[in-house]
């Protein structure tokens, strides 16, 4: 997400700055045309438009199917910053299928566990690690092999190379329970101070 | 910045959405013949038509330098966000730059004689660089160094960092 927005901002950017220098370059009269006193929107421009438009009524749709299109794109960048995950998918929901032992019919029944509810359960867990105050946790990609992130805040006065062997631990004892190993986890650790974060 | 740029980013989101809907409204209106809602195309048209581009050099001097700084301020080079701690296995482990920074300042300030100490740490591959500004008296200058160091080392392990520590004023010793 981060990087998008700034990949963007960028293009923005130099778009202005390429706008703002061409208006100036003709304002100096460096360009033959248009000239510095020519006016910023022709006239004759505005007439074709009007003449095309007489005729070409539908025109103007597709004028009206470009803007839905950008507010489309709006909405999309806009909601895009409040999502977790630098933009990869959220998990879906987890789903076992009810099979008796060595029976043959798989369609017997199905349980669904919500992806939100295994976030919440891995960060209870997490949270119960010595050291780790707090625990914020996303799941992304397949259910099956989902891909972990997660932030910890953690007691600066802590040991972090225990606090990271028992998260290790805590994450293992989870991918046993729900048969759901996780592809990849990126463990992000926030220090803070004991008090600072039981207050909060 | 990167708080900046979501916030930028959402303005720009929400300003495509209202612009967006709002062109599409006039076009519907237009192709109903029920004339302007909102936006006053005519009278922009003929003001447009009698601005030269001399009248506005001030407009586009403005638009450039946005442009620049905008331009400038996101292909620089920013301080990474994590500092890289271990990869085992498939788990990749972080630290927030910014809250290894206030704990080695911190440190410097209860461990030694400092009076106040702001760290700045940058990483380069798996090394750290650490530059520590500290209101300490010169000869408290050694203090500084080995407490930072032994911080270092408690919160992200050993031999990885070059510390550099640069006396911000001087204490004076009564």
């Amino acid at each position: 997400m981060d990087r998008r927005n700034r990949v963007r901002l960028a293009l923005l950017g130099l778009l202005l700055f390429a706008v703002g220098v061409a208006g100036l370059l003709v304002a100096a009269d460096v360009f033959d045309a248009p000239a510095a006193d020519s006016a910023i929107l022709p006239g004759g421009l505005v007439a074709r438009w009007d003449r095309y438009q007489r005729y070409h009524p539908w025109n103007l749709v597709v004028v009206g199917v470009v803007a839905l299109l950008l507010a489309w794109y709006g909405w999309r960048l806009a909601r895009a910053q409040f999502r977790r995950g630098g933009g990869r998918a959220q998990m879906g929901d987890l789903e076992y299928r009810a099979a008796e032992p060595g029976g043959q019919d798989a369609g017997r029944g199905l349980t669904t566990v919500r992806a939100a509810a295994i976030a919440r359960g891995t960060e209870a867990a997490l949270e119960r690690v010595r050291g780790v105050e707090r625990a914020i946790v996303g799941l992304f990609g397949s259910p099956h092999e989902p891909e972990l992130r997660a932030r910890l805040d953690v007691d600066a006065n802590a040991d972090l190379t225990q606090v990271r062997r028992n998260v290790g631990a805590a994450l293992e004892r989870l991918a046993t329970t729900t048969g759901m190993p996780p592809r990849s986890a990126d463990i992000t650790l926030r220090l803070v101070d004991r008090q600072q974060a039981r207050v909060s | 910045m990167r708080a900046f740029n979501r916030v930028l980013s959402l303005l720009l989101g929400l300003a495509l959405l209202a612009g967006g809907l709002l062109v599409a409204a006039e076009v519907a209106a237009a192709l109903l013949d029920r004339g302007a809602l909102v936006i006053p195309t005519r009278r922009w048209a003929s003001e447009l038509r009698e601005t030269t581009f001399a009248d506005a050099q001030v407009v586009f001097g403005v638009i450039a330098a946005v442009g620049l700084v905008l331009f400038v301020a996101e292909v620089r080079r920013w301080p990474k966000r994590r500092i890289p701690l271990a990869d085992d296995q498939q788990r990749s482990w972080w630290m927030l730059r910014r809250s290894l920074e206030q704990q080695l300042g911190r440190a410097v300030t209860t461990g030694t004689a400092a009076t106040g100490a702001r760290a700045r740490v940058r990483s380069r591959r798996r090394r750290l660089r650490v530059r520590l500004d500290a209101d300490v008296a010169r000869t408290a200058k050694p203090a500084v160094e080995q407490r930072a160091a032994s911080t270092l080392e408690q919160l992200v392990g050993s031999d990885r960092s070059q510390i550099r520590v640069r006396i911000r004023r001087l204490e004076r010793v009564a």
